[in-house]
C-alpha cells in the first residue's frame, strides 16, 4: 500500500490553497453568530468578497516571485510526482477562476428576488472553497492531487444546486452526481492505468520513450478516461447533458460559475499534458495523433450535439446552457487544430488555446447578464414569455439578443472574437482532418444562429406591443453595461488580442502574436 | 502615388447610416412625420456624399493600377491576421455606390405608408443601406466579408417584421442561407490570409482585394498540400458566398420566399442591394482573384447559369403568384450574369456589368406595381387579376417600363446586357475548335429559350393582369396617387437613361478596368 503522504514531495506544494481555505472557513464561521440575527445578504456577501479578495491578492503576489526558480519545482522522484506546480499560465488561469468567483457572487448579490437562497451563509461559503478546489486542480502535478482538486472544486458546486429545495433543484443535482461520481470514477481508473505504465502519478514521467508498446496503449487509454472523466466536468460529448438542467435550476452565480470554473480547470490540465499527449499520442504512427483525433471528434459532437439542443430548447436558461456547451465545443477544436500542426507545440500553440479559454470566459462572462435580467427580472422561463417581456422592457430584451448574439458569434461581438481565433487557428494548416473540424464548426455556428434567430424573432416578431414600463434594475444596469462592450468588442481586436497576450506569459518574446501560425507550406 | 485626399470621405459616407440611426432612435416614437422627414434627410444625405465623393473622384485615373486607389483610407485592425479597415473607391466601384444610394432614397420614399413601428422600420433601412454601401467601398476582403454579414440582421428585422403573413419563416430562410454564404466567405478569407503569408512583401499575409488580383506573386501562390487544392477550395467557398447573395439558380431557394413576403420597399433594397453587392463581388473579387481557377471550372460555370436560368423560367411560367413570378425572372437573371462572368472576355464582362445595374431597376418597378396591385386587391395571384387596364391605365403605362425592360426590347435598359452576354457566348464557342465549342452552342441556344420563355410568361402574366374581363370588384379601384407615380418616375428614367445612354454612363467610365480584367483573365 502506498503512503501517500510520504511520497508526495511537500516541497513543491504551495501552503497558500488550504491555508487560504482554513482562513476563509474560519473567517466566516467566526462572523457568522456576529451576524446570525440579521439574516442579511449583504453581510454574506461581504464575507464573500472578503474571501475570494484575500485569495486574489496572494494570487497576484505569487505573481511577483521569480516563476522560474521559486515557484515551479523540479519533478519528484518519488511515486507519486511533486504535488502542485505553479507556472505562469496555470497562475493566469487561476487569477481567471478568483475572478469568475468574484463576478458569480456579484451575480448572485444582483439578483433580488433570491433573498430566500442568497441569505444561506453557505452560499458564499461553498463558492468560496469550489474556487480553492479548482484553484487547486489547476496547480496540481499530478493525478491523485488533479483528482483531490475536483472533488473539493465539484463538492461545494453540487451542494450550492442541492439548496435549491425545488423539483427541478433536486432533479439537476441528481443528474449532476450522478453523472459526476461516474466520471469520477473514470478519472480514477484512467490514473491507475497511467500508474501502471509509468509507475508514478506526476504529470511530468520519467522516460515516455523506453516504455513498451503495449504499455503506451495502457497509458494512451488512461489518459483518454481521465480527458473524458474531466471533459464532462466542462460539458462535453458525450457527458454534457448535465449542464442545461443547472443552467435552469439553480441561482445565476452558481450558474455562471459552473459554466465557467471547471472548464478553465479543465482547459488548464490539458495545456499541462499536451506534451505528453503528443509524445504518447503520436508514438502509434506518424500520421496522426491519437488525441488530436480525440479532440476534434469531441469537438465537433460536442458543437454539434450541443446547438442542436439549443434550438429543440423551449426555456431561455436551458437554451443559454446548451449554447455554452457549444462553445466548450469550439475550445476541444482549438486543442485538436494546435495537435494537427506541428509547428504549434509551441508554446505559441500553448498560448493560442489559453487565449481562447479566456475569450470563452470573457463571452460568457459579457453575456450572463444579459440572459438573467429577462430571466430573474422579468420572470421569463419560455420563449412564449419573450413577446411580453419585450414589451415591457425593451431595453432588457435587446440586452438578451445582443447576449445570445456574442454567443452565437455574430459579427463584432465578443464571441466572433473567440470564433475569429478559433477559425484562423483551423484554417491555418488544411488537411481532411482540419476541414472536418471546419465543417463541424461551421454546422454548430450555423445551428446556434438558428437559435438566436428564433430568439429575436420570439422578442421582435412576435411582441413588440410598445408599453415600456420604465423601471430600473442594478441587473439592468449590468446588463446594459457589458452589452455595449459585448455588441462590439471585436473593434478593438487588437489591444485586446495584445492584452491576452500579455496575460499569457508563456509565450516567448519572438512569438508574441496570439494566433501566428505557420503558413500553408508549399509542395 | 496613393490619393490620400478626402481619404475619409468614404468612412463618412459608411457610418453616416450608423450616426443617423443613433438620432432616429432619440426621435419621439409618436412622431412620425419627424421620423419620416429625418430618415428621408439622412437618405439624402448620403446621397448627396456619394456625389461629392464621385465629383472629388479622377474618374481618368484606371484602378487596377494598385497605386491608384482613390480616396483610401487605411487603418490596421488585426495586425495578427493582417486586416486592414481598408476603403478606396474607383469609377466602377462609384457606380455601385450611387446605384445603392438611389435605391435606398426610393425604398425610403416608397415606404410612405409605414406607421407602425416607423422608428426602427427607418433604423433598420439605413443600417442595411449602410452595410451595403461598405461591402462595395471595401478594399480589404476581410472589411467586405463583415459588411455583408452585418447586413443581415437589418435585412431579417425588416422581412420579419414589415413582411406578410408568412414573414417569420421566409427571414429566417434568407438569414440562414446568407449565414452560410457568410460563413463560406469568411473560411475563403481565412485561408487567403494565410495562404499569401511570406509572398512577396507581405510577411503577414494579405487581404487586400487589389494586391491579390494584380501582384503576381500573389496570383502564384496557390500551392498544393497532398490530397487538398486550396486554390480551388477558396474558389468554391467564394463563389457559394456570392451565388448565395445574388440567388444563383441551385442557392435560390430563399429568394421566392423573400419576395413573395417582404413589404415592397424593403423588397427594392434587400434584394435590389444583394444583386448589387453580390454582382460587384462577382466582377471585383473572384473572377479577377480565381481567375485561374474561374477559367478551370468555366465550362461547368457556364452550364451551371444556362440551364439554371432555363429551370428558372420554366418555374416563372408555372407560376400563378406575381411575386413569385417576379423571382424567378430574378433568379434567371442571375443564371445570365453567372453565364456572362464565366466567359471571361470583354463582352461578358460588360454585358453582367449592366445586367447587374438594371435587374434592380426593373425588380424595383415589378415589385412597386404587385405592391400597388396588392394594395387594392389584397392579394397578389395573377389569375384572380384580369382587366385593370380599364381602371387603371395609369399603371399599365408606368408598368410597361419595365415589363417591356425585363422582355429585353433594344433601347431599355436590360437589351444590351442580355445581347452582350448571349454575343458573348457565341463568340466564344466561334473561336474555339474543341469540344467546349459545342457545349458552348448548346448554352447558347438553352439561354436563348430561356430568354424567349421569361419574355412569354411575362407577357402572358401582363394579358391576365392588365386585360381581358375585369371583376365587378376591381371597378372601384383608384387610379395611381402622386406618390405611387413619383416611385415610378425614377425608375423608368433609369431603365431609359441605362437603354439610351449605356455606354456613356456605364461603359465609358470603367472600359480601363473592364480591360485591365480581361487582360488579367488572359494571363
Amino acid at each position: 500500500m502506498i503512503n501517500v503522504a510520504a511520497t508526495i514531495d511537500w516541497n513543491g506544494f504551495s501552503p497558500v490553497y488550504p491555508m487560504l481555505f482554513i482562513v476563509g472557513t474560519i473567517f466566516v464561521l467566526l462572523t457568522l453568530p456576529i451576524i446570525q440575527g440579521k439574516r442579511q445578504g449583504t453581510y454574506y456577501n461581504l464575507i464573500a468578497f472578503s474571501g475570494l479578495t484575500l485569495s486574489l491578492l496572494s494570487v497576484l503576489q505569487q505573481a511577483g516571485a521569480d516563476q522560474n526558480e521559486a515557484l515551479i519545482k523540479p519533478d519528484s522522484s518519488g511515486a507519486l510526482g511533486s504535488g502542485l506546480l505553479l507556472d505562469p499560465m496555470n497562475w493566469l488561469l487561476g487569477l481567471l477562476i478568483i475572478c469568475c468567483a468574484l463576478f458569480s457572487v456579484m451575480l448572485t448579490s444582483l439578483t433580488g428576488q433570491n433573498k430566500s437562497r442568497t441569505d444561506l451563509p453557505e452560499h458564499f461559503i461553498f463558492i468560496l472553497v469550489s474556487a480553492i478546489g479548482w484553484r487547486l486542480a489547476i496547480s496540481s502535478n499530478n493525478f491523485l492531487m488533479l483528482f483531490v482538486g475536483i472533488n473539493t472544486g465539484a463538492l461545494p458546486l453540487f451542494l450550492l444546486i442541492a439548496q435549491r429545495s425545488n423539483r427541478l433543484g433536486r432533479q439537476a443535482v441528481l443528474n449532476m452526481c450522478v453523472r459526476g461520481l461516474v466520471c469520477l470514477a473514470i478519472i480514477f481508473y484512467g490514473t491507475s492505468l497511467y500508474y501502471f505504465g509509468f509507475h508514478t502519478t506526476s504529470f511530468n514521467p520519467a522516460s515516455v520513450s523506453t516504455t513498451p508498446f503495449n504499455v503506451r496503449v495502457l497509458i494512451t487509454l488512461g489518459l483518454l478516461l481521465v480527458l473524458s472523466g474531466y471533459l464532462y466536468f466542462s460539458g462535453c460529448f458525450p457527458a454534457h447533458l448535465w449542464m442545461a438542467d443547472i443552467q435552469e435550476a439553480c441561482d445565476p452565480g452558481v450558474a455562471f460559475f459552473s459554466a465557467t470554473a471547471p472548464v478553465l480547470a479543465c482547459f488548464a490540465f490539458i495545456l499541462r499534458i499536451i506534451p505528453l499527449m503528443e509524445q504518447i499520442g503520436g508514438s502509434f504512427t506518424n500520421k496522426f495523433n491519437v488525441f488530436a483525433v480525440y479532440f476534434i471528434v469531441c469537438g465537433v459532437l460536442t458543437c454539434i450535439s450541443a446547438n442542436i439542443a439549443a434550438l429543440a430548447e423551449r426555456n431561455l436558461l436551458r437554451m443559454l446552457g446548451r449554447l455554452t456547451n457549444g462553445l466548450v465545443g469550439g475550445l476541444l477544436l482549438s486543442i485538436g487544430a494546435v495537435f494537427m500542426i506541428s509547428k504549434m507545440f509551441t508554446n505559441t500553440g500553448r498560448a493560442a488555446i489559453a487565449g481562447n479559454v479566456i475569450l470563452y470566459v470573457l463571452t460568457i462572462g459579457l453575456s450572463f447578464p444579459g440572459i438573467l435580467v429577462l430571466v430573474q427580472n422579468e420572470r421569463v422561463v419560455e420563449f412564449s414569455d419573450l413577446p411580453a417581456a419585450a414589451s415591457r422592457k425593451p431595453l432588457a430584451a435587446f440586452c438578451a439578443v445582443i447576449a445570445v448574439g456574442s454567443m452565437v458569434g455574430f459579427p463584432l461581438t465578443s464571441g466572433f472574437v473567440f470564433k475569429l481565433r478559433l477559425a484562423a487557428l483551423l484554417t491555418s494548416h488544411i488537411n481532411w482532418s482540419t476541414l472536418f473540424a471546419i465543417a463541424g464548426f461551421a454546422v454548430g455556428t450555423l445551428l446556434s444562429i438558428i437559435v438566436w434567430l428564433r430568439l429575436s424573432a420570439w422578442i421582435y416578431i412576435r411582441g413588440m406591443v410598445v408599453e415600456r414600463i420604465k423601471t430600473g434594475s442594478a441587473m439592468l444596469v449590468l446588463a446594459v453595461a457589458l452589452a455595449l462592450p459585448n455588441a462590439a468588442l471585436a473593434v478593438v481586436y487588437d489591444p485586446l488580442n495584445r492584452l491576452v497576450d500579455a496575460f499569457t506569459p508563456l509565450t516567448p518574446a519572438n512569438q508574441n502574436t496570439m494566433p501566428s501560425m505557420p503558413p500553408i507550406r508549399q509542395e | 502615388m496613393k490619393i490620400y485626399a478626402y481619404s475619409s470621405i468614404l468612412t463618412c459616407l459608411i457610418a453616416l447610416p450608423g450616426i443617423g440611426s443613433i438620432i432616429l432612435a432619440m426621435l419621439p416614437s409618436g412622431r412620425i412625420r419627424l421620423i419620416r422627414g429625418s430618415a428621408l434627410a439622412l437618405f439624402t444625405g448620403m446621397l448627396v456624399i456619394t456625389v461629392v465623393a464621385a465629383c472629388l473622384l479622377n474618374w481618368k485615373v484606371v484602378g487596377s493600377d494598385p497605386g491608384l486607389q482613390q480616396l483610401q483610407q487605411d487603418l490596421i485592425w488585426i495586425p495578427s491576421l493582417n486586416i486592414h479597415y481598408q476603403v478606396c473607391a474607383d469609377p466602377l466601384s462609384m457606380i455601385f455606390m450611387l446605384a445603392i444610394c438611389i435605391l435606398a432614397i426610393l425604398a425610403c420614399i416608397a415606404s410612405y405608408s409605414v406607421d407602425q413601428r416607423a422608428k426602427i422600420y427607418y433604423i433598420l433601412l439605413a443600417l442595411l443601406s449602410g452595410s451595403f454601401l461598405g461591402a462595395v467601398a471595401s478594399e480589404d476582403l476581410f472589411v467586405f466579408y463583415l459588411f455583408l454579414t452585418l447586413a443581415i440582421f437589418p435585412a431579417y428585422g425588416l422581412v420579419g417584421l414589415w413582411g406578410g403573413s408568412r414573414r417569420e419563416p421566409a427571414a429566417m430562410k434568407m438569414a440562414l442561407f446568407a449565414m452560410v454564404g457568410s460563413m463560406s466567405m469568411l473560411t475563403a478569407c481565412i485561408i487567403l490570409s494565410w495562404a499569401s503569408c511570406g509572398i512577396s512583401h507581405y510577411p503577414d499575409g494579405t487581404l487586400d482585394i487589389i494586391a491579390l488580383t494584380h501582384e503576381v506573386p500573389l496570383r502564384q501562390l496557390w500551392g498544393a498540400t497532398p490530397g487538398l487544392h486550396i486554390a480551388g477550395l477558396v474558389f468554391w467557398l467564394m463563389l457559394v458566398g456570392i451565388a448565395i447573395r445574388l440567388g444563383i439558380p441551385s442557392m435560390h431557394m430563399w429568394l421566392p420566399d423573400v419576395i413573395a413576403e417582404s413589404s415592397a420597399p424593403t423588397g427594392m433594397l434587400i434584394i435590389g442591394g444583394n444583386v448589387l453587392v453580390s454582382g460587384y463581388a462577382l466582377l471585383r473579387i473572384l473572377c479577377p482573384i480565381m481567375s485561374e481557377q474561374s477559367h478551370q471550372v468555366r465550362l461547368f460555370l457556364i452550364l451551371l447559369g444556362s440551364f439554371g436560368s432555363l429551370y428558372a423560367a420554366l418555374c416563372g411560367l408555372a407560376q400563378s403568384d406575381l411575386r413569385r413570378m417576379i423571382s424567378y425572372w430574378l433568379i434567371c437573371m442571375s443564371g445570365i450574369m453567372l453565364t456572362g462572368s464565366a466567359l471571361m472576355d470583354m463582352n461578358g464582362i460588360s454585358g453582367i456589368l449592366l445586367l447587374i445595374l438594371a435587374c434592380p431597376v426593373v425588380f424595383s418597378s415589378f415589385l412597386w406595381m404587385s405592391h400597388i396591385i396588392e394594395k387594392r386587391a389584397y392579394h397578389h395571384d395573377i389569375n384572380r387579376l384580369g382587366g385593370l387596364a380599364q381602371v387603371m391605365p395609369d399603371l399599365l403605362g408606368f408598368s410597361s417600363f419595365g415589363l417591356l425592360s425585363a422582355i429585353g426590347l433594344p433601347g431599355l435598359c436590360l437589351f444590351a446586357g442580355e445581347f452582350l452576354v448571349l454575343s458573348g457566348i457565341f463568340d466564344a464557342a466561334i473561336s474555339q475548335n474543341n469540344v467546349q465549342a459545342h457545349w458552348l452552342i448548346i448554352c447558347g441556344i438553352v439561354l436563348l429559350a430561356a430568354l424567349v420563355l421569361t419574355t412569354a410568361y411575362l407577357l402572358w402574366a401582363a394579358e391576365r393582369i392588365f386585360f381581358g374581363h375585369i371583376q365587378p370588384e376591381y371597378h372601384h379601384f383608384q387610379k395611381l396617387s402622386v406618390m405611387e407615380k413619383a416611385i415610378f418616375l425614377p425608375l423608368i428614367i433609369l431603365a431609359v437613361a441605362l437603354g439610351l445612354f449605356m455606354v456613356a454612363l456605364v461603359l465609358a467610365p470603367v472600359q480601363p478596368i473592364l480591360l485591365d480584367m480581361v487582360t488579367l483573365f488572359g494571363k
